[in-house]
């Protein structure tokens, strides 16, 4: 991989010079509810993603991963902290100007069965990508086929319903409705998580192949750690909110530091640490 | 960072703050009561609004309007004082609700008596009507419902599915009203086994009731055949399959008690118009109810009567609203959480 | 499966006996609302010296005291009755409608409120509503109209709200949002469009409720006023004289309630339409039967013996497509494959579990001496064979507490106490390893994670010390930490007491680690048997199974491009385990 980063590594990433990091999250915490009901879910999380880079972002259920795609994509709000996109922050932007920060973040959701509107061809979906106001299919056909391409879908999809397509096919498609905007930074939430192991193939190659052709900036989650070494190249690792350790994906799997990152890695099963009768 | 590694699997605990704040936090029945006080008083509050915004919501003059077209301007004049429709409104308001904090509700334009006497004089033929008929409904229409899903799961018996669902559908969508006049007209007037009206003895109340309950009971059913049908596709219903046990225990210990939380949701709606139902049967049977109250009521213009009334009644769907919710609780602690939005 | 077969079923399904009885109810009382005003006032409204005659051929159901024919009236009223529900309708509908979405678009410290509010006024009749908008205007058709429809408003408020809300969640709405789609936009581009069958299934609904309440406020005297008449006001002047003229309420009785019929038809046949999954139904029972018994000799060390094992779908289609296998005492199988290869149909198939719809036939389908075909032993079923499901969170009865669901087996079929069953259930819990198990007994399933739940199912499928556990992919729906605590669990079991176990994974890495053999499955057939250990060095003989292989990205880094499963299957192909 061309883009992997070159640093060894990186445990004091304000060392890198040069381009400020596409996304950075400083200090993070979130929380839900107010009072004597506030509950924090994230907390203290530091994160960054380079220009053309793919971050792993792993955890357990409860780890927050799914809060902080939610906190970066706008919802939920930040209880303190900073978030940087490109250089700017999003805390202390206006309400207008969030609403144009809203379209340099892509989410790819998990469920691929409900990211779809089942009452609008995927022409329309994808030209509400490109246009959310108008959304008209006519007008940017050209575009919709160009992205559908991108996917390796025909053209002729446009013209059909979500129910008409297979599991895989749907995120083909939640894949080119998020590249159609030509988002600074995409978010995979969890993208193969509901798929087969043939389809999870299929994706993962579609997206290796996007990132080589797009140079597309990556935050991947998953629960899966195998996925996430074979698409990181830095990896961060949750656990009840913070995060434990994160760096270079190889180093990392290879030589985890932190007991839980440890246990996590050998809880894999066909994994090489793995052992049955510990 | 001082993290200590737990066997991950213990269940996941990420509330933060005291320990009392936590408690209060999880306590069900705590959070519940605080949420529905809360509804109970803003649901209340909007009644009694709404109630006193009649005489002012009255096109043109409420005074004249009330009073009729023949009254003298003196008459009018006397009225106007009498309802304060000379003070603002807020003032107004004040008073009325004033008022009702120490349950009074006014006195009666027709009668000239207390409102709250006349109500107290009537709410319990009411009562005796509606209370029977829910208890009725229930008692007929769980087992009935359940016993026709449970025999006509997975597409078994069609023919008993088809005829049930169509001949409770035609009942249900009787009006209780309708229901009612040809009951007298069958037992009242063609057999002559029973009174056409009249609350003088236990006989004069079964025509309302049967009018009453017969509708409900048949959409009651109908909901619980629909639902049993739905939970016994359930996981949780395999599960016991799969234990072997015995079909008696498998319907009533499982599968009754998750049918009757998403029941009895609807029930709680099915209720509130029974009891819309009985107002109207009132009137059929000549009944000397609530009902036949707030209809003579309005026909008269006896405005704060019309209020009165429509104040009980409202509390009264309210805590009955209320009361479903407790049971539900009681029978599934997960329904105190978040009200069942569906 | 069960996704192709409503999409083709969706489109069969639009029209069923009760949308079209229904459908052919109404249009004929719109004909009489349109044709009979037209042909019959004169003789519905003209006074006449023939009062309260009975039934004859010149008047069918006799007339009135000012002598007008009262099927006439009854027939004239139906134009004015639907027009005046009609207008109720379209007052509750839009105005619910605008409500209930306004409240999704409003921000969260007014949205809750005013769904508290909706969710009162929907628990207060109706009808209260509806006297309450005829106190403060004068009784006529047009009150009556606009009390209804506002009487009818809440509820129809809160089912556009709760369809919001339960389509708000989906990702194709955070998704707009996302992309900067403006508010206004979601509702009428992605929120109206997903909720427009249930909300004209409803309004079907509102339409018979409407001519209902609007009947009853004419019936009391509050609606419609003489010269005017409906079918209340026709009840009303009925009943005055029901006891001298009983046909005079009856006449009017049968047309509200053919209306109202036809409108709850309607509502009905198209809310079956818009539901495909009632009309999914299929016809033929449920039953476990065998095909012609050969008299094989048992397998003598085999536990469990599977012969030609077949599980036809609702139509008949073979699912799976005739599958045999033995299983030794002790041994721990492996049945892995992807969706629809059928490894969890042929677990269930053995549990005798089958979903409602499905068959399964075997030659041969033994446990022990115990024939799984033909038995009626419910005991010796439950006692010899250990289950354990794949979603913790719904295989557990979220209605009961823990200690009755997990002793229940031993409490029914091997008759003990309570107290006996706890204690024996409370040593196997701390066995597992939950700790405080005193207390998880007396909770409910929601209260306790799902790695808890599991190895609770566990801890009660081995309780009664079964001879074989089916354990159906039950470590999918868990973390991987939790997921090694309960392979562990497995194993030690299966270690301690020599217990087979018969598991079921999509998961290549967790049956080459627990399981002694494995089986390869692909749509509805064994396409390789060979040992975990096998499985693990990658030694695969069938492309298939390579393929899969070469598809799962690895732990140990190498990158490179993963090979998607080439491998077409050839139903041709024989294939022999």
């Amino acid at each position: 991989m061309t883009t992997r980063s070159q640093r060894a590594d990186e445990d004091s990433p304000t060392e890198q010079t040069g381009t400020p990091p596409m996304l950075s999250i400083e200090k993070l915490a979130v929380g839900v509810g107010i009072g004597a009901r506030y509950l924090q879910i994230l907390d203290n999380v530091d994160l960054e993603v380079r220009q053309g880079q793919t971050v792993g972002l792993v955890g357990e259920s409860g780890s927050g991963k799914s809060t902080l795609a939610k906190t970066l994509v706008g919802e939920m709000p930040i209880t303190s902290g900073r978030i940087r996109i490109g250089g700017t922050d999003v805390g202390s932007m206006s309400r207008a100007a969030r609403g144009g920060m809203r379209r340099r973040v892509q989410l790819i959701p998990q469920d691929p069965y409900s990211s779809l509107s089942p009452r609008r061809t995927i022409g329309q979906t994808l030209a509400e990508a490109i246009d959310p106001r108008r959304a008209d299919a006519r007008r940017h056909r050209e575009d919709i086929h160009h992205w559908l391409g991108k996917v390796s879908l025909e053209t002729d999809a446009a013209e059909r319903y979500p129910h008409e397509f297979s599991g895989g096919q749907r995120q083909r498609i939640a894949i080119a409705r998020a590249l159609a905007v030509k988002p600074e930074l995409v978010i995979a939430d969890e993208v193969t998580s509901a798929l087969d192991l043939t389809t999870q193939a299929e994706i993962l190659n579609l997206l290796a192949d996007l990132r080589e052709e797009l140079g597309l900036t990556m935050l991947f989650i998953s629960h899966n750690l195998a996925v996430v070494r074979h698409v990181s190249d830095q990896v961060t690792v949750l656990f009840r909110g913070s995060v434990v350790e994160s760096g270079d994906v190889d180093r990392i799997y290879d030589a985890p530091g932190h007991p839980y990152t440890q246990q996590l890695i050998a809880s894999v099963p066909g994994g090489p640490a793995f052992n049955l009768d510990a | 960072m001082a993290l200590t590694i737990k066997p991950p699997s213990t269940a996941p605990v990420r509330a933060t703050g005291s320990p009392l704040r936590r408690r209060l936090a999880s306590s069900p029945w705590l959070d519940f009561a605080m949420r529905r006080t809360g509804g109970l008083l803003l649901s209340l509050f909007v009644l009694v609004v709404l109630t006193f915004m009649v005489v002012p919501l009255i096109p043109g003059d409420p005074a004249l309007a009330i009073a009729g077209p023949d009254a003298s301007a003196a008459t009018i004049e006397r009225l106007r004082q009498e309802l304060g429709l000379n003070d603002p409104l807020l003032v107004r308001f004040a008073d009325y609700a004033g008022g009702l904090l120490q349950l009074d509700f006014g006195n009666s334009f027709r009668f000239g008596d207390p409102v709250s006497g006349i109500i107290l004089s009537k709410l319990p033929y009411t009562a005796q009507l509606a209370v029977s008929a829910i208890v009725i409904v229930l008692l007929v229409a769980v087992p009935v419902g359940m016993t026709v899903g449970v025999l006509t799961r997975g597409g078994r018996r069609r023919w008993l599915d088809l005829g049930f669902s169509n001949v409770a559908g035609f009942l249900a969508s009787l009006p209780p009203y309708v229901t009612a006049t040809l009951l007298i007209i069958l037992f009242a007037i063609v057999w002559r086994v029973l009174p056409a009206g009249g609350a003088n003895s236990m006989e004069a109340l079964i025509l309302p009731i049967a009018a009453l309950a017969v509708g409900p009971t048949c959409a009651v059913a109908r909901v619980v055949r629909q639902e049993t049908a739905v939970v016994l596709e359930q996981d949780f219903m395999r599960t016991a399959r799969g234990r072997r046990l015995p079909a008696l225990r498998l319907y009533l210990v499982h599968a009754l008690p998750n049918l009757l939380t998403s029941t009895l949701t609807l029930t709680g709606l099915i209720l509130a118009s029974l009891l819309g139902g009985a107002i109207i049967i009132e009137t059929v049977f000549n009944y000397p109810g609530l009902g036949n109250e707030i209809i003579q009521a309005i026909i008269y213009r006896d405005y704060p009567l019309v209020q009165g009334i429509i104040i009980v009644v409202g509390i009264i769907a309210t805590l009955l609203n209320l009361l479903v919710d407790i049971i539900l609780g009681i029978i599934d602690p997960r329904t105190l959480g978040a009200k069942t939005h569906g | 499966m069960a996704k192709t077969l409503n999409t083709s079923n969706r489109r069969r399904s639009r029209f069923n006996p009760a949308l079209v009885a229904g459908l052919a109810l109404m249009g004929s009382m719109v004909l009489v609302a349109v044709l009979a005003p037209l042909f019959l006032t004169p003789a519905a409204e003209s006074l006449t010296a023939d009062s309260r005659l009975g039934p004859s051929t010149a008047h069918w159901f006799g007339t009135d005291e000012f002598g007008r024919d009262i099927l006439a009236r009854s027939l004239v009223a139906t134009r004015l009755t639907l027009l005046m529900s009609l207008g109720a309708t379209v007052i509750s509908v839009v105005g619910g409608i605008v409500i209930g979405s306004s409240v999704w678009l409003a921000p969260r410290w007014i949205r809750e409120p005013a769904l508290r509010l909706i969710e009162a006024a929907v628990a207060y009749p109706s009808l209260i509503f509806a006297l309450l908008v005829a106190a403060i205007m004068s009784p006529g058709s047009t009150t009556a109209v606009i009390a209804i429809g506002i009487a009818g408003i809440p509820s129809f408020a809160r089912i556009t709200a709760n369809l919001a809300a339960s389509i708000a969640h989906r990702n194709y709405i955070a998704t707009a949002r996302l992309l900067g789609v403006p508010g206004y936009r979601i509702v009428t581009r992605h929120l109206l469009p997903n909720m427009s069958e249930p909300l004209f299934v409803m309004s079907a609904s509102a339409f018979a409720l409407s001519l209902l309440e609007i009947s009853s406020l004419s019936f009391v005297g509050l609606g419609v006023q003489s010269p005017q008449y409906d079918f209340g006001r026709l009840l009303n002047e009925g009943l005055i004289a029901i006891f001298v003229q009983p046909l005079q309420v009856v006449a009017p009785s049968i047309m509200l309630v053919i209306t109202g019929l036809a409108a709850v038809l309607i509502g009905d046949g198209m809310a079956s339409a818009a539901n495909p999954r009632r009309a999914a139904r299929r016809l033929l029972p449920t039953r476990r039967n065998m095909s012609t018994p050969e008299s094989v000799a048992p397998a003598s060390q085999a536990l469990l013996e599977v012969d030609n094992l077949k599980v036809l779908g609702p139509t008949g289609e073979e699912i799976v497509k005739g599958v045999s296998f033995n299983m030794k005492p002790g041994e721990v199988l492996g049945l892995v494959g992807e969706s629809g290869s059928g490894k969890s149909l042929t677990a269930m198939s053995i549990a005798g579990l089958l979903a409602e719809g499905l068959t399964a036939t075997a030659h041969t389908l033994r446990l022990g001496d115990l024939d799984l075909l033909t038995t009626r032993d419910s005991r010796a079923m439950a006692l010899n064979i250990g289950l354990v499901y794949q979603d913790p969170g719904s295989t557990f009865n979220p209605a009961l507490r823990m200690g009755p669901q997990l002793t229940e087996v031993s409490r029914v079929h091997l008759n003990q106490s309570r107290q006996e069953a706890n204690a024996t259930m409370i040593a196997a819990l701390d066995e597992i390893s939950i700790q405080r198990p005193e207390l998880r007994m007396t909770q409910h399933p929601h209260e306790l994670s799902g790695g808890m739940l599991q190895r609770s199912m566990i801890a009660a499928s081995t309780v009664t010390e079964p001879r074989l556990i089916i354990a159906d992919e039950p470590t999918t729906a868990l973390d991987v930490t939790v997921q090694a605590d309960v392979l562990r669990k497995f194993r030690r079991y299966n270690q301690e007491h020599g217990t087979a176990i018969l598991f079921i994974s999509h998961d290549i890495g967790v049956v080459q680690e627990l399981c002694d053999t494995v089986l390869v499955m692909h749509r509805g057939r064994i396409l390789e048997r060979l040992t975990g250990a096998e499985l693990k060095d990658g030694r695969a003989e069938h492309p298939y199974t390579r393929a899969l292989l070469s598809a799962s990205p690895s732990m140990t880094g190498e990158k490179g491009r993963l090979r998607a499963a080439q491998w077409k299957p050839d139903e041709e192909l024989e294939v022999t385990p």
